[in-house]
């Protein structure tokens, strides 16, 4: 769970903050949701400006950020709640926008949103054939079929694939 | 479409693989040059052997062999490796080969086990020895093995232990408390245990013991100055002596028990640990059947968080617990479940005794009866500074490490819920503590506090 420092001078007041995307766009963030994020925290703490040009995230995953942070700042809100909000919030979700979502994440250095993300990714990765999962993330291959065969066989009890799904 | 996944920074892919089971995260290093040694950095290892229930035929040895390789080719510490395998005697020698290399990783959190029903003659052995093997190893989960209790080296690392289906010759318990000077916790279930267990010495660090469901069990000793938290389990009629010799740190107990003779229990842990802060009883049937408390016999001075799950019942009269609150003169929280078929109705005068502390009640499996109602009306008039009134229609039962789950009871229909609402609603006003609030709901709310 993300814990915040009650005491900060930023937390106490309630203040907020204006954070842009790289699309120009700009959010109002409560500086309770925005320093969840360790790396908006740090740049809070050491300059006075207000508004925070963040230059690669974009507007559809910073809103989805600051959707999350806002939850996750809210006292009034139960952990039941907050962990089911997580569930919804990485569910449904094309993969693509789960890696634009973990990239932010990384940058923002909001950990617990980042291990719920990976491990969506991880849920949808989780026993697949190497090949549907290829195929699903476009991944080129670009072994030769003797470096892959050699591979296989320094783990051959490894690559038992009964039980691995293919659709 | 462009390759979205590879071009995430090396830490985000380890952190993904990292969460899926260990056989998938290796066989991913085949998709494309990218992946290829990711999954040597991986920090956790997950291995299962795709048996969700026993198979004789699973080729554990081979896995174990498979899995030593991988850990001598590892590039990065392992902190944590958990394996559930149908662990044979053959698998013995690839297990401790394994432990070795583990140990040479960093290893902290170890969890060995076997699929369920596991039941076999040819259990794997594991050597005592191999826990000074593992110098950084501060959690270890064993279950369905042979204990050789051959270490001769302290390991002084290991804080967390728990057995389960573990079997030893004679002093297997003894050598492991002797050896392992720091260890704080200790758990077993279903083991091998001789019938008087003793847990003593001058450098016994235990904190918390849970023992659940050892047969043959009748005595039990406990001679630690450390213990906090003691838990103990048995579905058997047999009776279990507990010896409290030297326990002066002891607060929380957690008791889930068949036998009737509850008072005599009271008396029992109130004369011997007059320290106890928190008691859990669970018991199957009526506590009381044989007699009650006395009023007015103080029992545990100390005692601040009263649980009782009571399961099993025909009938039941839940003023029969006011003399057990009455002995607990400071009592702030108490957590109650219990749904009987039919509740005594006893038409008898309640003398109403304060309870000036009880600050949290909690009720569960509220059915809406009249007894029931006069019951929460009879807290909400003694409780004079109660802060917090919690009943829900579904009952709960303690499961264990002090976790409690909502028990599957039939659902509440919509006008039963109303009925019993305003009911409630109506008892508020009788309340004695102006700042009480009482709530109703379906399910209880479980606040964890597990230990």
């Amino acid at each position: 769970m993300v814990t915040t420092d009650e005491k900060g001078p930023l937390t106490a007041k309630k203040k907020s903050v204006i954070i842009r995307s790289c699309d120009g766009d700009e959010f109002l963030v409560s500086e309770s949701a925005a320093v969840l994020s360790t790396s908006l925290k740090k740049i809070l703490e050491e300059k006075e400006d207000r508004l925070i040009h963040l230059s690669d995230i974009d507007n559809k995953t910073l809103a989805m950020v600051i959707a999350y942070l806002s939850t996750h700042a809210d006292d009034g809100l139960s952990d039941d709640l907050k962990r089911s909000f997580d569930q919804e919030f990485v569910s449904g979700k094309e993969f693509d926008v789960l890696k634009y979502l973990v990239l932010a994440t990384d940058t923002l250095q909001v950990t617990c949103l980042c291990y719920t993300v990976a491990k969506k990714m991880a849920d949808i990765m989780k026993n697949k054939l190497v090949e549907w999962v290829r195929r699903e993330f476009d991944i080129q291959n670009d072994y030769t079929p003797e470096a892959e065969a050699e591979i296989r066989r320094l783990d051959a009890w490894a690559w038992d694939d009964r039980q691995l799904e293919d659709d | 479409m462009e390759d979205i996944i590879s071009q995430l920074p090396d830490d985000i892919l380890i952190s993904i693989i990292t969460r899926i089971p260990t056989k998938d995260a290796l066989r991913s290093s085949i998709l494309s040059k990218r992946w290829r040694n990711l999954f040597r950095f991986v920090p956790a290892f997950n291995f299962f052997c795709d048996h969700r229930y026993s198979d004789p035929t699973c080729h554990s040895k081979a896995i174990l062999e498979g899995v030593h390789g991988l850990l001598e080719r590892h590039h990065a510490f392992i902190r944590s490796f958990h394996l559930c395998c149908c662990l044979t005697e053959s698998c013995t020698h690839p297990l401790e080969q394994c432990i070795y290399s583990l140990g040479k990783l960093g290893i902290e959190n170890l969890s060995l086990w076997t699929p369920k029903n596991w039941s076999t003659t040819r259990v794997v052995s594991f050597s005592c020895h191999l826990l000074s093997h593992m110098p950084s190893l501060k959690h270890f989960t064993l279950k369905s093995c042979f204990l050789q209790p051959n270490l001769k080296n302290p390991c002084n690392s290991l804080k967390t232990l728990k057995l389960s289906k573990v079997k030893g010759p004679p002093g297997y318990l003894e050598c492991i408390l002797s050896n392992c000077l720091n260890l704080c916790s200790l758990a077993i279930k279903d083991c091998q245990v001789p019938s008087k267990l003793c847990f003593h010495g001058p450098n016994l660090q235990l904190k918390c013991i849970v023992i659940h469901e050892c047969e043959g069990v009748k005595e039990i000793e406990l001679y630690a100055s450390n213990l906090m938290t003691f838990e103990f389990k048995f579905d058997s009629d047999e009776m279990v002596n507990f010896i409290f010799d030297y326990v002066p740190q002891l607060q929380n107990i957690y008791l889930c028990l068949l036998e009737n003779g509850m008072p005599s229990l009271c008396r029992r842990l109130g004369q011997d640990l007059p320290h106890l802060k928190t008691l859990l009883v669970q018991y199957m049937g009526d506590p009381f059947e044989d007699g009650g408390i006395d009023m007015g016999i103080t029992m545990f001075n100390n005692l601040n968080r009263l649980e009782l799950n009571i399961s099993y019942l025909s009938t039941f009269n839940l003023f029969s617990l006011i003399p057990l609150l009455h002995g607990c003169p400071l009592l702030q929280e108490l957590h109650l479940s219990v749904r009987p078929r039919y509740y005594n109705l006893l038409d008898e005068e309640k003398h109403v005794v304060l309870h000036p502390h009880l600050k949290n009640v909690e009720i569960n499996g509220f059915g809406g009866t009249k007894h029931e109602i006069e019951f929460a009306l009879y807290i909400l008039k003694s409780a004079v500074r109660l802060q917090l009134m919690d009943i829900s229609w579904h009952s709960s039962y303690y499961d264990r490490f002090g976790r409690w789950y909502t028990q599957d009871d039939p659902p509440i229909h919509g006008n039963k819920f109303s009925e019993i609402y305003q009911s409630i609603q109506q008892l508020k006003h009788e309340a004695v503590s102006p700042t009480v609030q009482v709530i109703f709901q379906k399910f209880a709310r479980i606040v964890p506090k597990q230990f």
